[in-house]
């Protein structure tokens, strides 16, 4: 009975220990998680300002400038419009091109291509379904470094992409998050429990251990729950605080009451909850100025009256010629902790019943496995502990995200909608569809590994041949394609078929033809990329041949042309047949890496032209990093999983590969 | 199969013109590439010859001296040597005793580092950057090792398991006889009598790290720490495409994996079909 305690005050710490390190991952990341939030705030107020034409760009750029200085750890602020920067919080750069020479200033041109194109696709997406409130795609680029936070925003005029905003935020020395409280929680559990069932034996021990147990569960989600509502909450303050700071430094623009007002709703957006600002007091020391009562509000809202409304004081700014005093709060929407901490009990209670029902024999028996054969699993340890945690938990969590949806960083279970809505979806017609990308994906596979095995096997008969000079030469130059770096090669390709300067298109000139813009419609689009794979992939099979034909004996042609034999029957009965081993298993791997081939169609092709070359594989990740939809992305992933599973399975059963291995 | 007859033989001559044609066209890619990096203008040049019309080592140059080239160089090498030391390791202990030991879940260990195997890599990205973020090593060169050693573990596993299986038992069963433990039997019997295997396995682990191109794009967010593929590949951008620069990387970058496996090639059609197949 001892031991029955031991597992379940080892099952305690397990739970504790696994909710510590959780929490306290999120916890150090709360305050890059903060400058997110700021930087994120600012980008956005600059868009705004640079991108409504009832401001002026001088105006802009004092703006710029304002918060630039009213933020302490602002390190810069840019917006970009084609390839000049409008305003900068460098008056060196202000007005300024980008520089050619400079890494990261085509970086920064090439970030501002993505968000236009982000954009098009969110308007595409909107037209598509009007009922859409919020961009299905994140407008807005966020970079974390050690040292540094980037946000990028669109600016937008009219709905269409005009510029973009970039702000880097020096970090804060990061601080140590780990809430105490489930620290706490998580050792009195533990202690608790000790004590109780180290005294009762039988039915007692296990009925106590097990309400200890659920009770140490249930304690343990109800405050990381509440310590949850507590960041949020603090996120809160500060998306207050940095907007009032914010509609300080912009409140010197020549603009209207009005004008003002949908500043601040455009400005005012909390990705947490409700922020509120008002006005108590404006001083214009220029007449220019509009006069106090034009802005103070008409409708007295400059009370706070919600009693769930919390005031973070009051905010001015006084770098301009006006002094404009306001009050800011924020309000976090009504949190759910009770029925959150309800989701823990039952959880608990789950979790005991399949510890109950024989996980602590398991547990026990594995204990003496692990005393008896402690040489072997020292052995397997170092490369388990490393599979474990950045293989099979990326594998497990991978599939569970695809029974769940992400929106705004928060993900929430949605069962087997993912999987039904990829799998249920007919539409052909769409480059997206899921059956067009198998279609295309195997077509891909079946063409890559004929050619393949096509041109490897022809090359091999032809340098099977130990009177023929030269031999080794014509070998390695024929290797060679396989040794080059497979993203080198894909780029290096790209390029041979660039519509104006490529090689392919100077051939198919200097030949009489008219030169084709490859990557505008499927087939050209689809041949590139088959071009280069081929090109890529032939040589391995080439090989694989070669190896194979050198070592059939001699003696079995001589054999056949004593009986007579042509040469095609002693290809067909003689080389054929005993090529077979060597090349079915080559072909089964060929199968598989042509299959999840990534660098060549996202490199070539990009999937060009609308996503239609895109192969499964590619498109998975167009589903999680592009279109951000990553419990989509996950099923989909999960998907290909399956199909993969399926044809290793059955080539497995057919050739027997696996066979005697696992002896 | 044909080993008679003068090498002279109108057949054999209308094979090696044939031969030579297409060594020509297969080598053309290449050779554009080395007259794209002498070629010092950063456009492509208009005609199909592959020879350069005024060579110059301006991009080599350039690259070298002007851009960070040599701090992703430096990245790179690191990343690449550190990837295959752990690599090797990881691989050689845990294949040892998969080969020589009979345990409990020895058979589910070998069938997860097969089923893995097969897992889309794509899937594995969003939890890899939630796992390398919650280590704290986002941007730094030992978490692109950690996942790139990792990743490589199940196929030379199942590569050196393969080998290590052929080396007969009665070699250590002596040793055990004359009082030798079994670390003594790995580290001095195994490993140098399966160097062949493992070289391979160096050479794939090495490899894996020198070319791969989208995590490492994807954790390392600042230019110090990019490695060369995340270099190169901004070369040759949207804003403004240096081809000559990208070409004289693109030299550089193959020639020590080129050498390397022309080396071992050998072992490594052998290596990858058996391992392949079963990983």
């Amino acid at each position: 009975m001892k031991t029955r305690v031991a597992y379940f005050a080892g099952a305690a710490a397990l739970v504790s220990v696994t909710f510590l390190a959780l929490e306290g991952a999120r916890g150090t990341h709360a305050a890059e998680e903060a400058d997110i939030l700021r930087a994120k705030q600012i980008a956005r107020a600059v868009a705004w300002m640079a991108g409504e034409n009832v401001v002026r760009d001088a105006d802009v750029a004092t703006f710029v400038d304002n918060v630039a200085k009213g933020f302490g750890r602002v390190e810069s602020i840019a917006v970009l419009k084609n390839t000049k920067f409008v305003a900068h919080s460098d008056p060196e750069r202000s007005g300024k091109r980008l520089d050619r020479d400079s890494l990261a200033d085509k970086a920064l041109y090439d970030t501002a291509k993505r968000l236009k194109a982000t954009l098009d696709k969110n308007e595409e997406e909107r037209a598509k379904n009007p009922k859409i409130e919020r961009s299905p795609y994140p407008e807005i680029e966020v970079d974390r470094l050690e040292s540094e936070t980037t946000v990028r925003a669109p600016v937008v005029v009219d709905d269409r992409f005009r510029a973009m905003t970039a702000v880097r935020m020096k970090a804060d020395p990061p601080a140590s998050g780990l809430p105490w409280t489930v620290v706490l929680a998580a050792l009195l559990g533990v202690f608790v429990f000790a004590g109780i069932t180290w005294k009762v034996e039988g039915v007692a021990a296990h009925a106590a251990g097990s309400l200890v147990l659920l009770a140490v569960v249930a304690a343990q989600v109800g405050l990381v729950i509440d310590h949850r509502a507590v960041e949020r909450d603090a996120h809160l303050a500060l998306e207050a605080e940095t907007i009032g700071k914010l509609w300080a430094a912009g409140w010197f623009a020549e603009a209207t009451r009005d004008e003002k007002s949908a500043a601040l709703a455009a400005v005012n957006r909390s990705d947490h909850g409700v922020v509120e600002h008002h006005v108590l007091e404006v001083r214009s020391s220029t007449v220019a100025r509009p006069s106090i009562e034009d802005l103070l509000p008409k409708d007295g809202t400059n009370e706070i009256r919600d009693p769930r409304a919390h005031l973070i004081g009051q905010n001015e700014v006084t770098s301009v010629p006006a002094t404009v005093t306001f009050a800011s709060s924020w309000r976090s929407p009504d949190n759910d902790r009770g029925a959150l901490t309800g989701w823990g009990v039952i959880f608990g209670a789950f979790g005991l019943l399949v510890f109950n029902l024989g996980l602590a024999g398991r547990l026990y028996r594995g204990w003496r496995a692990a005393v008896d054969h402690r040489t072997a699993y020292a052995y397997m340890l170092p490369a388990g502990v490393g599979m474990l945690v950045l293989v099979f938990v990326p594998v497990t969590f991978g599939i569970v995200l695809g029974f769940m949806q992400r929106q705004y960083n928060e993900l929430t279970f949605i069962g087997l909608g993912n999987f039904a809505s990829i799998l249920s979806d007919f539409d052909l017609s769409d480059p997206r569809n899921f059956y067009f990308t198998l279609i295309v994906t195997i077509w891909w596979t079946f063409a890559n590994v004929t050619l393949h095995v096509v041109i490897g096997l022809f090359f091999a008969l032809l340098l099977n041949d130990k009177m023929l000079k030269a031999r080794g030469v014509f070998r390695v130059l024929l290797i060679i394609p396989w040794a080059v770096p497979n993203y080198i090669t894909a780029l290096i390709w790209k390029g041979m078929f660039h519509r104006q300067f490529g090689a392919i298109n100077f051939a198919l000139e200097t030949m009489g033809f008219e030169p084709i813009s490859w990557f505008q419609t499927f087939w050209p689009a689809f041949s590139a990329n088959l071009a280069t794979n081929v090109w890529l992939g032939f040589p391995f099979m080439m090989v694989v041949s070669l190896g194979a034909l050198q070592s059939i004996p001699s003696d079995l042609y001589e054999a056949a042309i004593v009986d007579g034999a042509s040469r095609w029957q002693r290809f067909k009965n003689i080389t054929l047949p005993l090529l077979m081993p060597a090349l079915v298993p080559a072909v089964i791997v060929g199968t598989v890496w042509t299959f999840n081939n990534f660098n060549i169609i996202y490199l070539v092709s990009e999937g060009q032209p609308n996503g239609a070359t895109d192969i499964l594989i590619t498109e998975a990740f167009r589903w999680a990093f592009e279109r951000d939809r990553w419990g989509y992305a996950a099923a989909y992933s999960t998907v290909i999983f399956g199909v993969l599973l399926l044809f290793s399975m059955t080539t497995n059963r057919i050739t027997g590969a696996t066979k005697g291995a696992f002896e | 199969m044909n080993e008679t007859g003068s090498p002279w033989s109108p057949g054999r001559l209308a094979k090696m013109a044939f031969l030579a044609f297409s060594a020509f066209v297969v080598m053309y890619p290449v050779l554009w590439v080395v007259k794209m990096a002498l070629t010092p203008s950063q456009g492509f040049d208009t005609s199909l010859s592959p020879i350069p019309p005024n060579p110059s080592l301006a991009n080599f140059e350039h690259l070298v001296f002007e851009l960070p080239f040599l701090t992703w160089l430096f990245n790179s090498a690191l990343v690449s040597l550190a990837t295959t030391i752990l690599g090797v390791f990881l691989a050689c202990t845990s294949a040892y005793a998969l080969s020589r030991f009979r345990f409990p879940g020895r058979a589910t260990a070998m069938l997860s580092f097969l089923v893995t195997q097969m897992f889309p890599g794509v899937m594995m990205m969003i939890p890899l950057y939630y796992i390398v973020d919650a280590l704290g090593l986002l941007d730094q060169l030992i978490g692109l090792v950690l996942v790139y050693a990792t990743t490589a573990i199940p196929f030379c596993v199942w590569m050196l398991k393969g080998y290590f299986d052929t080396i007969p038992k009665e070699l250590e069963e002596a040793a055990l006889m004359d009082g030798a433990t079994t670390s003594m039997i790995f580290w001095r019997i195994m490993l140098p009598l399966s160097l062949p295997a493992v070289s391979v396995t160096a050479l794939f682990s090495f490899m894996t790290a020198w070319n791969e191109f989208i995590l490492a794009a994807m954790f390392m967010n600042s230019e110090s720490s990019y490695t060369l593929p995340v270099g190169l590949k901004l070369l040759v951008g949207q804003f403004s495409s240096d081809w000559g620069y990208f070409a004289a990387g693109a030299i550089l970058v193959s020639v020590p994996v080129m050498a390397l496996f022309f080396a071992l090639q050998k072992h490594l059609v052998g290596g990858l079909t058996a391992g392949g197949v079963k990983g």
